[in-house]
């Protein structure tokens, strides 16, 4: 081998833990193959192995579990992919502070269960999200339903470390949950996709993990009638911690299968079961059991008065199924062409978000479904095709880019957060920089002067 | 002194009464509610607009002049001093709410809007705007956005940063840019939320698009009495373990209740060695259980007295009480030195101990009284100014107080900013690396380095020079 | 110095040093302070006043031109006393520096200060005169000559809202007759000495008469003593020592008269008289009486609701109340004013918005700085116009003209009264 990447690579880890040449093809980019991929054990090695990029110029890109590769534009180069997964330790979990230190490559589901051995939990519940690494979900800052109470890891993470592209290990913010010493730098790498720095270390806080679980699911005829619903909980001071918003929407409004975008098995049993409409307003509740007894009645009249179709009460096995059904938006279609594009707005437009996904649904010849965390306005629309080839890929890019379209006249924010990598290198999967920009473009060539994060993928071509 | 043809210019843009100049009137803008360090700005303009604002700024920019946003100059490590003679612009008169819309849970305000204000206007549809520092009745929202304010909710609700979801800014250049908005995951780097917290120094925000919250359908208050400080900081931190997340965990010392109670009679015990204050908030149903646990905690930690507030005027009295230490202070000792460092909570005891031995040391009084709930303390150091050396004793314990704080894993500082009192500490918490990236990410938003200079990094030749140390008047505070 | 003006605070009667050290400059008066509120500068904030004051003292600024703009343009209120965490009295300490003002420098500038002279040291202080011009007003009033006047636009600015402030149809003054002792209408409960204040007796008789009504309805002998000026408009003017005089008599006057209680409808002058004991703290032969005086000053809704009449008949009307700046921030009364009128039957009691912020009033401010107390009463007309009220009630006849102009100046039909005539309604 006379790739000087992989030798020094090769020197700081051993042969052990790193891959080259054929066996680095799995790790593969959009396409891409790297040089090298390594598995380093420690935050200096870490460093190091930057350190050695940084001087040879080699693209870096860091590597969870993988579970969201697909984010982004391809990047410009991949040669050294910095995988994570050693880094698995929970450093530091004090029950009496609610909080703990963990290094990067640990996955959320493993880490649930260090904590819940303890009675708390890292109140983060990303959709299909057990195996992803909580560095991964802090460069993405992606979230689930739960939100609504609890926010995302941008609201979690109180202490970060994170080796800067020159190899330089930095920390910010601290162990405690109240800490104004400095610049807010948990702030600067959540949700920078990697761009700017590989997050090494997060301290976070934590929640307990509620005694008891809970979902009223609505069924409603249209988007429009479930933001009723989700108006006057919006409007009420019930703490319900999550609203999800599921369906299919079709041109007419209308009733397109109701199993197969709609209501999961279980919902839709209730005392209107027959009339039940195509769209599901999930209302989760948790707590002590007191509190979610005493908030079940109220929020079940207030669907009830918006014109829910039929309500089920939700717990324990039920909820799951419940909760794995709106999770199948996030399985890898089947569909020979798909994209999955992610939408915010204020929340009462999410139902003319849903009508404006039919329409481009109908007009290009494809089927969206649509799980929308309605109370924070996020939501994550799904089109897929029959067609394959090019004739797919022309139709999921017009009606995204009819979806962009729209987002841009509504100030709304819009990303196509997962496709298939020649959709992505057709189309720009990011919503067009805003008079924000330039500040984004200063950060990146303040903190990777020499463009070897992740290049190319971020929006704007960062 | 900023030179008579600018005070000119500025004055033909906003008008005589929009513009102070006269040095007998700047003086009063010499200093924010930490009087001990104090400086004169050079002129002070009041601006009504985003793009007066901006003129401003570009006026200072091409004259090279360090400007300084202030909103109501109720901080306190010195955030808002014009530490290089140019021009403080007071956000004080952008003071409107712009817009609410509660089916979206926000409200786009201005930055000079007193906090407390928004609460007031939105709590007739039932909603608030969580953060609540102690200053809320006169703080501005422009201000809480630079410190990343907190308050006693904060441990529940989270801090001023976990409620702003976008900014109109006018960057260190003149140009008006929005940061986030309206919608939340805007891709892209979270700008909101590294401006959020940067003490003035990224730019001046210019319209805030900050989250209401619906108003809790109930309110319980309820009083644990403690022999001693080490009861009560357990109880917090059983409290938390047990799964319970109070809207507040307030703690006070014994010098603290008698202080109180001589002042204006609350009704706390003055023979307790600590009280505990616990909030509780939220949907009506079970929340009488939740107090039930919290009282069968507090006895468990040897609470020889426990609590609940039987109506709202007693609720009110004792929040009155908890709130009006600081003034109760101020009668008992010529001067004091406030603090603000963080522990991890089950650290209380710790750092509650070494603080005693601190101000014993030093032969000085400390008084403590605390957000027990996030582990952010503030010691208040009793000294008299008009005796020299006490002053250099009560900074000196400031100084060891914080610096046991870090060593515990804490912060110098939970709410209160670092501003000028505590740039030169930070090399206690951050290395010369971890500094070096917050500069190069100022760098990047203030390339002049003329927002705000001379604040939050260290700068060992500062005290005594750009500032007059002041150390005969009682340090404000209102926390 | 070369800067001209008086430069530090000499030790006659001086704001206090230690009283100014008790502020820790917090801010948390800017926002209850109504200046600050429309102005948005730190040196017209409580805050800031005692920064200038501090740096008079200091002998940084000298008392010229701004530092006395800046004290004359407070209203003394009181409202950052409500708000202040430290219990600083910002009374004390705005009308020292207004009295060191007076006696070492020129005082205001232009024509203000010599009309501040004639009213306050030649009206005031002599009761006769005032009853005189009360008449000499309604004469004016009913003889066309006040429609003559406006018409031509013959009155100097300065005046323009004095003129504006005169209630239409002026009642006739309420002759006190001094020395008459009124009984109490049922069983005697306490003995009350009635201090009229100046301008409820000479320019709204009808609140003395009410005010006497409810009194002796609720069981109280009221004795009416010969009395004086309560001083309250000198003293925030600064003549300290014309107020000091009129102290005195009144304290005599009325410790005379062996009342339990020297009971006002007037909350300025309420206020006042339970500070004749700081005013007279250093005065040997005073100092005591000021105290034992002090203590026994009542509002008229104090005592009423001690002593309430009984069986009242209903006033149905909706009413707005307003909280007088010296009931509500420098007596801490504002219970008392609003169960005094939830008591009446049919009477529906609105809360406006702010109901404890200025109104503009404030003594003879609003003749002194008409464009400040017009901005404060155009928001509190506002605040008022929202709740629709039949009537508006204030327990200071300053307030009741005040509001009363902002009414008419708005074409609003709602009249102006103290608490007391609605009680008197209601008492038969």
């Amino acid at each position: 081998m006379d790739d000087r990447l992989v030798q020094e690579a090769e020197q700081i880890l051993g042969a052990a833990h790193l891959l080259a040449g054929a066996d680095a093809a799995p790790y593969a980019v959009d396409g891409m193959v790297p040089r090298a991929v390594a598995f380093p054990e420690s935050v200096e090695e870490v460093a190091a192995l930057l350190g050695v990029a940084h001087r040879l110029g080699a693209a870096v890109i860091p590597w969870g579990a993988g579970t969201r590769q697909d984010l982004g534009r391809p990047p410009k180069r991949a040669d050294l992919i910095l995988g994570l997964r050693r880094l698995n330790r929970v450093l530091e979990h004090e029950p009496g502070d609610l909080t703990a230190s963990v290094q990067a490559g640990i996955a959320l589901g493993a880490l649930q269960e260090a904590l819940g051995a303890r009675g708390q939990w890292l109140a983060l519940d990303p959709p299909r999200g057990h195996q992803a690494t909580l560095g991964g979900l802090a460069a993405t800052n992606v979230a689930g339903p739960r939100r609504f109470r609890y926010g995302t890891l941008r609201d979690m993470v109180i202490g970060i470390r994170v080796v800067g592209a020159d190899g330089t290990v930095t920390k910010g913010g601290g162990k405690v949950v109240k800490n104004v010493t400095g610049y807010d730098m948990n702030k600067l790498y959540v949700g920078s996709l990697g761009t700017l720095a590989v997050i090494v270390e997060l301290n976070v806080r934590l929640h307990p993990v509620p005694a008891v679980r809970a979902a009223v699911a609505g069924t409603f005829r249209s988007p429009d009638e479930a933001w009723g619903a989700t108006r006057a909980i919006l409007h009420s001071p019930l703490q319900p911690v999550s609203l999800v918003l599921m369906g299919e929407p079709t041109e007419h409004g209308g009733v397109r299968g109701s199993a197969a975008g709609g209501a999961p098995a279980g919902i839709g049993s209730g005392p209107v079961a027959e009339d039940a409409g195509p769209w599901v307003l999930l209302v989760g509740i948790e707590g002590f059991p007191e509190v979610v007894a005493g908030q079940r009645q109220p929020l079940h009249d207030l669907c009830l008065r918006a014109g829910a179709r039929s309500l089920t009460a939700l717990e324990g096995e039920e909820l799951v199924a419940a909760e794995s059904a709106m999770g199948t938006l996030w399985d890898l279609p089947s569909a020979p062409c798909w994209a999955r594009c992610r939408l915010s707005t204020v929340p009462a437009r999410v139902p003319k978000l849903c009508e404006v996904a039919a329409g481009l649904g109908a007009e290009h010849g494809l089927r969206a479904r649509v799980a929308s965390f309605i109370g924070n306005g996020i939501t994550h629309v799904l089109l897929m095709t029959d067609a394959g080839g090019t004739v797919g890929e022309d139709r999921v890019i017009a009606a995204a880019e009819g979806l962009k379209a729209w987002a841009a006249g509504e100030q709304a924010a819009y990303v196509m957060e997962a496709a298939p990598v020649a959709l992505r290198r057709r189309v720009d999967p990011w919503e067009a920089p805003r008079g924000d920009f330039r500040l984004m473009a200063g950060l990146k060539a303040a903190f990777d002067p020499e463009g070897i994060l992740n290049p190319g993928r971020f929006i704007g071509g960062l | 002194m900023v030179e008579a043809r600018i005070v000119r210019e500025l004055t033909a843009l906003l008008g005589p009464e929009r513009v102070v100049g006269d040095p007998h009137d700047l003086i009063v803008y010499e200093c924010d509610g930490l009087t001990l360090e104090r400086a004169t700005p050079g002129v002070v303009v009041l601006p009504e607009t985003a793009e007066e604002v901006a003129r401003i700024v570009k006026i200072a920019h091409r004259e090279q002049l360090p400007f300084v946003a202030r909103g109501a100059g109720t901080g306190l490590s010195g955030g808002c001093l014009d530490l290089g003679g140019g021009i403080i612009i007071s956000m004080a008169r952008m003071d409107r709410i712009l817009e609410v819309d509660f089916d979206s849970r926000l409200a786009m305000v201005e930055p000079g809007l007193v906090n407390l204000w928004l609460t007031n206007a939105v709590s007739k549809h039932g909603f608030l705007y969580a953060p609540d520092p102690s200053s809320q009745s006169a703080c501005t929202i422009g201000g809480n956005v630079a410190e990343n304010s907190g308050g006693p909710h904060t441990l529940k609700y989270g801090t001023t940063t976990n409620h702003v979801l976008g900014l109109e800014v006018v960057l260190p250049d003149g140009e008006i840019v929005w940061l986030g908005g309206r919608v939340q995951d805007r891709p892209g780097y979270d700008l909101t939320g590294v401006f959020v917290g940067s003490e003035g120094t990224f730019g001046i925000a210019t319209k805030v698009v900050v989250r209401l919250l619906p108003a809790p359908e109930a309110v319980l208050t309820m009083l644990g009495v403690f022999e001693t400080m080490d009861d009560a900081g357990n109880t917090v931190s059983q409290i938390i373990r047990e799964g319970i997340v109070p809207a507040a965990l307030e703690i006070m010392d014994q010098l603290t209740t008698q202080a109180v109670e001589d002042y204006i009679h609350a009704g706390y015990p003055r023979d307790a060695g600590a009280v505990l204050l616990v909030e509780l908030d939220g949907p009506r149903a079970g929340m009488a259980l939740q107090a039930d646990r919290i009282t069968r905690i507090c006895r468990e930690n040897h609470a020889r007295e426990v609590r609940i507030a039987k109506d709202d005027e007693e609720r009110q009295k004792l929040w009155k009480g908890r709130k009006s230490a600081f003034g109760a202070y101020g009668r008992i000792t010529p001067n004091f030195y406030v603090m603000d460092g963080v522990v991890p909570r089950t650290r209380l005891p710790e750092i509650l101990r070494q603080i005693e031995e601190i101000g014993a040391r030093h032969g000085l009084r400390i008084a403590n009284v605390f957000h027990a709930g996030d582990g952010n303390l503030h010691p208040m150091v009793l000294y008299d100014g008009r005796i020299p050396e006490q002053t250099s004793r009560a900074l000196q314990c400031g100084e060891e107080i914080l610096r046991a704080c870090v060593d515990l894993g804490g912060a110098l500082t939970g709410e209160h900013g670092i501003g000028v009192e505590k740039q030169n500490f930070m090399p206690m918490m951050f290395s010369p690396a971890d500094l070096a990236a917050m500069e190069r990410l100022k760098q990047v938003f203030s390339p002049d380095n003329l927002c705000n200079p001379g604040k939050i990094f260290p700068n060992p030749s500062h005290h005594g020079e750009t500032t007059q140390r002041m150390p005969g008047i009682p340090g404000g505070a209102w926390i | 110095m070369a800067e001209p003006g008086a430069w530090k605070f000499d030790a006659v009667d001086a704001p206090e040093a230690d009283r100014m050290m008790e502020c820790i400059h917090c801010g948390l008066c800017l926002a209850a302070c109504p200046t600050y509120r429309e102005l948005k500068l730190e040196m017209d904030s409580p805050r800031g006043r005692i920064y200038l004051m501090r740096a008079v003292a200091e002998g940084r600024i000298p008392m010229a031109e701004a530092f006395i703009r800046h004290m004359y343009l407070c209203l003394d209120c009181r409202a950052c006393e409500s708000a202040c965490p430290s219990g600083v009295s910002f009374e004390h300490l705005v009308e020292g520096s207004r009295g060191q003002i007076q006696r070492r420098t020129e005082g205001l500038p232009g024509l203000v200060q010599p009309i501040l002279r004639l009213v306050l040291n030649g009206l005031f202080p002599h009761p006769g005169r005032l009853e005189l011009l009360a008449d000499l007003l309604r004469l004016y009033q009913v003889s066309g000559l006040q429609r003559l006047v406006r018409s031509l636009h013959l009155i100097p600015p300065a005046l323009r809202l004095g003129d504006e402030l005169l209630p239409p149809n002026l009642p006739r003054s309420e002759r006190r007759p001094p020395g008459s002792s009124l009984p109490p209408a049922g069983p005697p409960r306490a003995v009350a000495a009635f201090f009229t204040g100046c301008v409820a007796n000479s320019l709204l008789a009808t609140v003395t008469q009410a005010t006497v009504h409810v009194l002796r309805a609720g069981g109280c002998r009221v004795l009416v003593p010969e009395q004086a000026c309560c001083g309250a408009l000198h003293i925030h003017a600064g003549f300290r020592d014309v107020a000091k005089g009129l102290a005195r008599r009144n304290i005599e006057a009325f410790l005379a008269s062996g009342a339990d209680l020297i009971v006002t409808n007037s909350a300025g002058c309420g206020a006042e008289l339970k500070e004749y004991r700081y005013l007279l703290r250093e005065d040997p032969a005073y100092a005591e009486k000021a105290e034992a005086f002090s203590a026994r000053v009542r509002d008229v809704s104090e005592v009423v609701t001690e002593f309430p009449p009984e069986a009242l008949r209903p006033v149905p009307e909706r009413v707005a109340y307003h909280d007088p700046c010296h009931l509500a921030h420098a007596q801490q009364i504002r219970k008392q004013p609003r169960e005094l009128l939830r008591r009446i039957p049919g009477l529906e009691l609105l809360e406006i918005e702010n109901p404890d912020w200025c109104c503009g009033s404030a003594g003879i401010y609003n003749l002194l700085q008409p464009a400040m107390a017009l901005r404060l009463l155009d928001k509190k007309i506002d605040t008022i116009a929202a709740v629709r009220p039949s009537l508006v009630a204030t327990g200071n006849p300053g307030c009741i003209l005040q509001i009363g102009y902002g009414m008419r100046r708005r074409g609003l039909q709602a009249r102006v009264v103290h608490p007391v005539e609605l009680l008197a309604r209601a008492c038969p």
